[in-house]
């Protein structure tokens, strides 16, 4: 009788648990088993336009011995096998070996596949590889400010690397796998639950090799010049970035020993008052207006004074008559303060606006400084005069480069851009997004502008260094005083060396924009940055085998006399 | 085996009590009042557990024994050995004679506190923290598991003597020497604190006493006396027990005691209806530790389902119904003794593990008799399903039954499913024993309808 009492109830007990409440059980249980595995995906790769890799990832296979696997007697063989293959230490490898009960010990990462196909040649008991994804930047490329670099968990930190981290890391899948208690799969069980989708190709703008030389011409004349640092831009008229190299920089393979600011992508992140690059604005705004032509006469003493401060020209001279021709090519700050005040500070302001000061560049790289451009009902009463010429407000190098772009491409403003777009597993590039076009000037104005330019470069010009033999080039220098950092004033604070310029002036196809920060040695836009310019301007019209002008620069007046 | 080709159909009468055929009724009735019905039903019951409890020793072990070892099968092997060693002596002992049996239980007994008391100082521990091992010539034992065997027959007859005697009128006469027999052999296992072996000896102790029909008080005292005992233990146990548990499992949460109890149900209800499947329990893989042993009934759950575990809890109570069919229709004390000492160790002792596994009963650690591993268990378990089974042929009809089907096990067996007559001609010799057994399932399906 106690029997079928003690059987009835277990029976009832047993329906419960298996029939009534079975499912809650279950899935508790099935919860604790289950456990989810990440599958590792490709990480796409960053290329040039012509796919030439900055970054790409490579397989590689994370080596660890299973010591619960290896058969004490075979501990020494094992270790001495690892040992000699990677060539490690023996004591960490054998402790390794003998770690019971791990069931995990890493060995060495980041081996090449054909390395581990020998080490697994060998038949060692309790060695293991899983694959992995390294992420490699072939050696400089000189774009590691601009490409970035990925942290350990494979995700980027810095640079397009950061920024396109959505497009390139892909999406890695997972699989559902039932363990035991000690994480060992059980067999036949579970299975993938999500494919990996690999990362797409990243395609920029950039040309590997003018980014290469741009890079190496930069680091040279820093160094030469003694300068802090510069950046120097190649662009398209149409916007796209060709090269951006900046200064200093460091390996992205040898990430540890870089500084913060060796990591700052300078081209984007560090803005400086234009200094005489600028006048073009000044004097774009002008003659679009209408309110001067490129042989309007002005006369231009050596200085001049606006409220309590006197104004004057770099260089002394008698009180001459220049055109507005005459103004650009000897980058008169006198004579351009007068056609600034034609302008008026709410023109000149609009037409900084027009050329992109002020505003992102559109590119979305980490730390950008969109510069300083303050609203014209703010200025005080000189800073009309001084932002005519560049002083009192500040650009980033990728904003001046655009300027002379859109000068370059008949006065139409493209926005700058750095990535083409992406690349599918089919090898057909989606292009990003058309960037937005902006006519600022008329394409008269432009080819005002690009002869009054292909004169600073002329004999009478402030840049005989930046021309290049068969080539018409247009450009500006600009030498701008600096800010010192520790007074806030320009006293001591050195100067900022740039060329900004296009080419072939005639029909051109590359803009280079050059900028030193605080050089030693020369600094003068045209002896500083000039060469470094013509540099990496002859190289880029070779590389993109642009052909030589094959026309003369027309005649024309810097002075009322001619 | 002739056993396990009668045994489906003591599953089935039992089941097929609900039937509402008459016809059915008044052959289970005949079957029911069958002298030797007693004989098949432990022989049924006890030998499909068993051949169950192979099948699931290997499926449950596998796992831990190819890590500990790289053979799958080595704890399976061991088993079976066990198997190998207790299936004779279950034979031979079914054919002794009582006299035999009285005969065993002084010497069992004090082989048995020998044993023990060399184990309490030769014993191993095997790192789980409790000297209950012994080690003789290469063989490992739990000289606890025998010692059961021999205190249910020694009991026996200790108190059949007494009766035989009319001494059992005396208190002191019922408790001496039972008691102090029962108390040193506690003392000495509570030593290798095996706390659920103390439990089944003092439900053996227990059961003698009321068989025998020991005054209300007396019988009243010990019941409170064991119970008392018991729950010191368990609230003792439950404290070491999580102790235990942890330091075998380091990867269960130390302050989750109910851990173990807690995957136990985890694998009855992954099991559900039908169950997983045999081989494919998932809670083997090492979130039941000793699936072998203590939870074999969780991993029979969850790879059979309701239906296993409900066929193993039926197996069991066909088991104790005929152990106690057996004491009651008996007339000699030693016989009635015998018989309920042995039932109320081996019934009691699948209530406790299986009471654990679903959480009924607070986690004690006991193995499930003739299912799980470990031979020390094993064999004497057999031996004492052996002792059964010649209790059950002590019953004066028995005899006469079991003289009158002749030589042939098989004859007999089918001789008690009443089949003799239409099968004879077929079933002649061993060599036909195959044949006939499917003949032996037909002939039932075509009864069912």
């Amino acid at each position: 009788m106690l029997i079928l009492v003690v059987m009835v109830l277990f029976a009832g007990r047993l329906v419960q648990i298996q029939a009534i409440d079975a499912p809650t059980y279950a899935s508790a249980a099935s919860d604790v088993r289950l456990s989810t595995i990440d599958i590792p995906t490709t990480r796409g790769e960053i290329t040039d336009a012509n796919g030439n890799a900055f970054a790409v990832s490579v397989e590689v296979r994370t080596v660890f011995v299973d010591p619960e696997e290896v058969p004490d007697s075979k501990r020494a063989e094992v270790t001495d096998a690892l040992t000699e293959h990677f060539d490690l230490d023996r004591d960490v490898v054998a402790g390794k070996v003998a770690a019971e009960p791990s069931r995990y010990q890493v060995i060495k990462e980041e081996v090449p596949p054909a390395e581990w196909k020998e080490l697994e040649e060998l038949g060692l008991e309790g060695v293991g590889a899983q694959v992995d994804y390294k992420r490699v930047y072939p050696e400089e490329t000189g774009a590691a400010d601009l490409v970035g670099f990925v942290g350990d968990d494979g995700h980027g930190l810095e640079g397009l690397e950061a920024v396109l981290d959505d497009t390139l890391a892909g999406e890695p899948g997972t699989r559902q796998v039932e363990t035991g208690i000690t994480g060992t799969r059980i067999p036949m069980t579970g299975g993938t639950a999500k494919e990996p989708v690999p990362g797409k190709e990243v395609r920029l703008t950039l040309d590997r090799d003018i980014q290469w030389h741009a890079q190496q011409a930069l680091a040279e004349s820093v160094e030469e010049m003694d300068a802090e640092g510069g950046s120097v831009i190649a662009m398209r008229p149409t916007g796209e970035v060709v090269a951006m190299a900046d200064y200093p920089s460091y390996s992205p393979n040898e990430i540890n020993e870089s500084t913060a600011s060796d990591r700052a992508n300078g081209a984007v992140a560090e803005a400086f008052e234009p200094g005489s690059t600028n006048k073009v604005i000044t004097a774009a705004g002008a003659l679009e207006e209408g309110l001067t032509t490129p042989e309007t006469v002005y006369t231009v003493p050596y200085s001049i004074q606006r409220y309590d401060e006197t104004f004057s020209d770099s260089e002394y001279h008698e009180t001459e008559r220049l055109t507005l021709n005459g103004i650009m090519a000897k980058s008169s700050n006198v004579g351009t303060i007068q056609v600034g005040e034609q302008l008026g500070a709410e023109g000149l302001y609009e037409y900084l606006g027009k050329f992109g000061f002020g505003q992102p560049t559109g590119l979305d790289l980490p730390g950008e400084n969109e510069g300083i451009l303050t609203d014209p009902d703010d200025w005080w009463g000189t800073q009309l005069a001084t932002v005519s010429f560049g002083q009192g407000l500040s650009v980033n190098a990728v904003q001046m480069a655009s300027v002379y772009a859109t000068i370059a491409n008949d006065g139409v403003r493209v926005e700058p851009s750095v990535v083409a777009g992406t690349v599918g597993e089919d090898g057909e590039l989606s292009a990003t997004e058309e960037p937005t076009r902006e006519r600022v000037l008329s394409e008269e104005t432009s080819d005002e502008l690009g002869t009054m330019l292909e004169a600073v470069t002329g004999d009478e010009g402030t840049a005989q260094q930046a021309q290049i033999p068969g080539y018409r080039v247009a450009g500006k220098t600009g030498t701008a005083s600096r800010v010192n950092p520790e007074t806030g004033d320009y006293e001591g604070g050195g100067y900022t060396a740039a060329f900004a310029g296009f080419a072939p002036a005639d029909d051109p196809e590359l803009i280079v924009q050059v900028v030193l920060h605080n050089p030693q040695k020369e600094h003068y836009g045209g002896e500083a940055a000039g060469p470094v310019f013509s540099d990496v301007m002859s190289f880029g019209l070779k590389t993109l085998e642009i052909p030589p002008s094959d026309s003369e620069p027309p005649d024309i007046r810097l002075t009322e006399d001619g | 085996m002739s056993g396990s080709a009668s045994t489906p159909r003591g599953g089935d009468s039992r089941r097929s009590r609900t039937s509402r055929s008459s016809v059915w009724l008044r052959e289970l009735r005949q079957l029911h009042d069958h002298p030797l019905t007693s004989y098949y039903l432990v022989i049924g019951s006890s030998c499909l557990l068993i051949a169950l409890g192979l099948v699931m020793v290997l499926s449950s072990s596998m796992i831990d024994s190819i890590t500990s070892t790289g053979s799958a099968f080595s704890l399976f092997q061991k088993q079976l050995a066990a198997a190998a060693v207790g299936l004779p002596l279950l034979v031979l002992a079914s054919h002794l004679p009582v006299w035999t049996l009285r005969a065993l239980g002084y010497p069992a007994m004090a082989l048995a506190l020998a044993l023990l008391l060399i184990t309490v100082f030769q014993g191993e521990d095997y790192g789980y923290g409790a000297v209950r091992w012994l080690e003789i010539g290469g063989v490992t034992i739990q000289p606890s598991e025998p010692a059961k065997l021999a205190f249910a027959l020694w009991g026996a007859d200790v108190l059949a003597r007494k009766d035989e005697l009319k001494q059992l009128m005396e208190w002191r006469q019922l408790l001496v020497p039972l008691l102090p027999g029962c108390g040193a052999l506690v003392l000495l296992v509570l030593m290798g604190t095996d706390l659920s072996t103390t439990m089944v000896l003092l439900t053996i102790f227990l059961a003698l006493l009321w068989v025998v029909g020991a005054p209300g008080p007396l019988f009243v005292g010990m019941f409170a006396l064991v119970v008392t005992l018991a729950g010191i233990m368990v609230a003792v146990e439950s404290f070491r027990g999580a102790r235990i548990t942890s330091f075998l499992n380091p990867g269960a949460d130390p302050s989750d005691a109910g851990f173990q109890p807690l995957h136990g149900l985890y694998a009855l209800g992954t099991g559900g209806v039908f169950g997983v499947g045999i081989g494919d329990s998932k809670e083997k893989w090492g979130f039941l530790p000793h699936p072998e042993s203590d939870f074999i009934f969780a991993i029979i759950g969850e790879e059979l389902g309701l239906i296993g575990s409900l066929l193993v809890v039926g197996l069991f109570g066909v088991l104790g119904y005929a152990g106690l069919r057996i004491a009651s229709r008996a007339r000699e004390p030693f016989v009635r003794l015998a018989a309920m000492s042995i039932t109320a160790w081996i019934a009691v002792q699948a209530m406790v593990n299986i009471g654990t596994v679903i959480k009924v009963v607070p986690v004690t650690g006991i193995p499930l008799p003739l299912v799980s591993a470990g031979g020390s268990a094993l064999v004497p378990t057999m031996f004492g399903v052996g002792v059964l089974l010649a209790l059950a042929k002590a019953e004066p009809d028995a005899r006469k039954a079991l003289a009158a089907r002749g030589p042939n096990l098989v004859q007999r067996a089918l001789g008690w499913l009443g089949l003799r007559g239409t099968d004879s001609s077929t079933v002649t010799g061993p060599q036909e024993r195959n044949g006939s057994r499917p003949t032996q399932v037909r002939t039932r399906r075509n009864r069912r309808r």
